[in-house]
């Protein structure tokens, strides 16, 4: 591991400040897996700001719904989160603890958000059916495809030529 | 930094580099927790950190000044085993050990995350306050914790009944 300065911040301010005097700085708390990268000098970084200490240990409702972004041993029992438990829930096991989410692996928590109707994470949102629609072909395009006998329209349907024969 | 390791506190003046693992294990003697990965993957390195299971690889001895560290030392005495220990040793929950002390410290720590009514991705509603801990929440919940030995059924009856035991 590279050698680096360590700094450890207590209120969010110092934080930005931290972050602010040292722009090459990383922030460190659990859930990562920096210090992994580290070890491989994957990551490099000259300062580390370890933010564990922050005071953020509450659940937070917010007008637009309800909002919840707080240390991970504090949101799977939260009120907020179990009062829209069911709407949640399958964004939810994103984040509940276990191999996915011990404080220390390499999952970080996520902080999660739902509306009254709709639940999403703020990492994995949920995929929604929705129907694939092709942008319209231009004009001339369409005809001239128009005009061509049908195995030459097929052609476009079919993968390209390989720009080398693989044979001599 | 201070940490209290055990019931003990200690004033230590180490690298900022080292991980909590290697300050157990090379600079306090203390080699009951074991490294396996180094990369947070296998859980061979498992603690508990102020009443929470960790990965002590992925963790810096130096973020946890004032932090209170129990290690598989603290936990029992050949005297007076812990409980999860005496299971360990009535259902053979083991064979050449080596992921023995991470599977009690988390299951330790399991264990009180499942009465504090933490829910787990195996959780079928995860609105409920007490989730009964059958044989595949226990799989799920220790899942980070892998055993080349593959004695998982005894791991897992182990545990069912020290959390029988305690329920009682």
């Amino acid at each position: 591991v590279r050698s680096f300065t360590y700094e450890r911040v207590t209120d969010p301010d110092a934080a930005c400040v931290a972050m602010a005097a040292h722009p090459d700085s990383k922030f460190i708390s659990g859930g990562t897996n920096l210090i992994d990268l580290m070890r491989l000098e994957i990551e490099r970084p000259p300062h580390l700001i370890d933010v564990s200490r922050l005071p953020l240990t509450a659940i937070e409702e917010l007008p637009d719904g309800t909002c919840a972004s707080a240390p991970r041993h504090e949101t799977p029992t939260s009120p907020p989160i179990r009062s829209c438990a069911a709407g949640i829930q399958c964004s939810l096991r994103h984040c509940l603890p276990g191999r996915q989410g011990r404080y220390g692996t390499k999952r970080p928590w996520a902080a999660i958000c739902c509306s009254e109707h709709d639940a999403t994470t703020s990492t994995t949102p949920p995929r929604t059916a929705t129907s694939v629609s092709r942008a319209p072909a231009a004009p001339l395009y369409t005809a001239l495809t128009a005009t061509m006998p049908f195995w030459v329209q097929a052609r476009h349907a079919l993968p390209p030529i390989l720009p080398i024969w693989p044979w001599r | 930094v201070t940490l209290t390791v055990n019931g003990q506190r200690h004033h230590l003046t180490f690298d900022p580099r080292t991980s909590l693992l290697d300050l157990l294990r090379e600079h306090m003697q203390l080699t009951g927790t074991k490294k396996g990965c180094d990369h947070g993957q296998c859980g061979a390195c498992t603690l508990l950190l102020n009443g929470r299971r960790i990965t002590s690889c992925l963790t810096l001895a130096v973020m946890h000044d004032g932090d209170d560290i129990v290690t598989i030392e603290g936990l029992g005495s050949p005297d007076a085993l812990h409980p999860l220990q005496a299971a360990f040793i009535d259902h053979d929950a083991f064979q050449c050990g080596y992921c023995t002390p991470g599977q009690i410290c988390s299951a330790v720590g399991m264990l009180a995350e499942a009465s504090a009514g933490w829910p787990s991705h195996a959780t079928a509603d995860v609105s409920v306050e007490h989730v009964a801990l059958t044989p595949p929440e226990i799989r799920e919940r220790m899942s980070g914790n892998i055993c080349r030995c593959a004695a998982y059924p005894n791991i897992v009856a182990a545990i069912q009944e020290v959390h029988k035991e305690t329920a009682q």
